[in-house]
């Protein structure tokens, strides 16, 4: 009788070991090098101590077209922040000429050169505003990982792996050089290594599609402290702007051949 | 009597090491993860574009779904250069070969809808 007893505590013991690696694994996902942790979080809390910044962002994104031939697209993005509730993204492309305003109370786009925009109702903050307009309606500010509040939980919340590459330099500037590993993506960011720990460079690669398409964002012109005026963040519709729906993210529609 | 429970004592002490070590995953042996390998397989998948997604997004999403009608449901993404674009009752429209189309976002990008002949 006794020793069926002490049986069972080996079971109970590595059920209970189980329980705790399983709940082990929820708070620290992946498998992140200590130096790649130390420069995300460090950007992810410098980031944070932002109450009101600008960049720019050169973007390059790989499309494949139908044939299989892979054609790259470039686009540039000046995002403008005001924690808690403000945003603005100027981006300019060989595909699109578009704004984005967010002004605590409302998400509009606004497409300059077909002169339409749509605007919905958000929520009165950053980042649920953009969570709403990303899973009601599939809009997607550039990105927007960057500025959330914990970029760091939220940037490696799929991630399985992460690695600390080097010390690399970015249009000159000497920046940590990271690698973090995904199911269907991988994505590289460069941090510059400095009092100032801003991300100077990001690059996504997607794994498993043919050709690998890679998006990639220069990021520049950093203000840190910029005084941005209110009608910055506030949208007015000029005369010759014509209004229109945003489709919901499901859509049901089916593209015309 | 007492080497009997030292006994049980080493059996009991093995057995938790192994049912610990295999539950955590056999923490000691090392299985290194060839990150590098990128392996390019064609998903077959059909569109106009295959962009990749900045996919670093939270996990667990609430889900919004508006329901809207749409008369035909069918777009595109660009219309041709001889489209007309007509202004019915204030509402811009395109009209292309017989065919009226609207403007809406799609996510961040703009399709033309084919609606019914509003006139």
């Amino acid at each position: 009788m006794r020793i069926r007893i002490l049986l069972f505590i080996p079971i109970l013991c590595s059920m209970l070991a189980g329980y705790i690696a399983f709940a082990g694994d929820a708070s620290n996902p992946g498998n992140i090098e200590t130096k790649a942790e130390q420069a995300l979080r460090q950007m992810s809390d410098y980031l944070k101590s932002l109450k009101a910044f600008r960049f720019r962002t050169e973007n390059t994104t790989d499309e494949i077209v139908l044939a299989g031939s892979k054609v790259q697209f470039g686009q540039t993005v000046d995002v403008y922040v005001r924690r808690p509730d403000r945003l603005r993204a100027n981006a300019k492309g060989d595909l699109e000429n578009q704004q984005f305003f967010y002004d605590g109370k409302s998400v509009t786009l606004f497409n300059k050169d077909k002169k339409v925009y749509a605007t919905l109702k958000a929520p009165g903050e950053i980042e649920p505003a953009l969570e709403y307009a990303q899973d009601a309606f599939g809009i997607n500010a550039p990105l927007a990982d960057l500025i959330y509040r914990d970029a760091y939980r939220v940037l490696t919340a799929n991630v399985h792996a992460g690695h600390y590459i080097g010390l690399h330099r970015v249009r000159g500037v000497q920046c940590h050089h990271l690698l973090f590993v995904q199911d269907d993506i991988d994505w590289q960011i460069w941090i510059e290594n400095s009092q100032t720990p801003l991300p100077r460079k990001v690059v996504i690669t997607s794994k498993w599609l043919a050709g690998g398409p890679q998006f990639t964002a220069w990021m520049s012109y950093w203000k840190t402290s910029a005084r941005l005026a209110e009608d910055l963040f506030v949208f007015t519709a000029p005369a010759d702007a014509q209004q229109i729906e945003i489709l919901p993210a499901d859509g049901g529609m089916r593209e015309k051949k | 009597m007492d080497k009997r429970i030292s006994k049980i004592g080493i059996k009991v002490i093995l057995i938790t090491f192994l049912c610990v070590w295999m539950t955590t995953g056999f923490p000691v042996i090392h299985i290194p993860q060839n990150v590098l390998v990128v392996e390019a397989e064609a998903q077959g998948r059909r569109g106009r574009y295959v962009r990749p997604q900045p996919a670093n997004r939270r996990t667990a999403r609430r889900v919004h779904r508006r329901h809207h009608h749409y008369r035909t449901g069918a777009y595109v993404y660009s219309l041709s250069s001889d489209c007309r674009e007509e202004v019915i009752s204030s509402k811009r429209y395109y009209y292309c070969d017989g065919v009226y189309y609207q403007a809406y976002y799609q996510g961040n990008d703009l399709v033309y809808v084919e609606v019914e002949d509003p006139r």
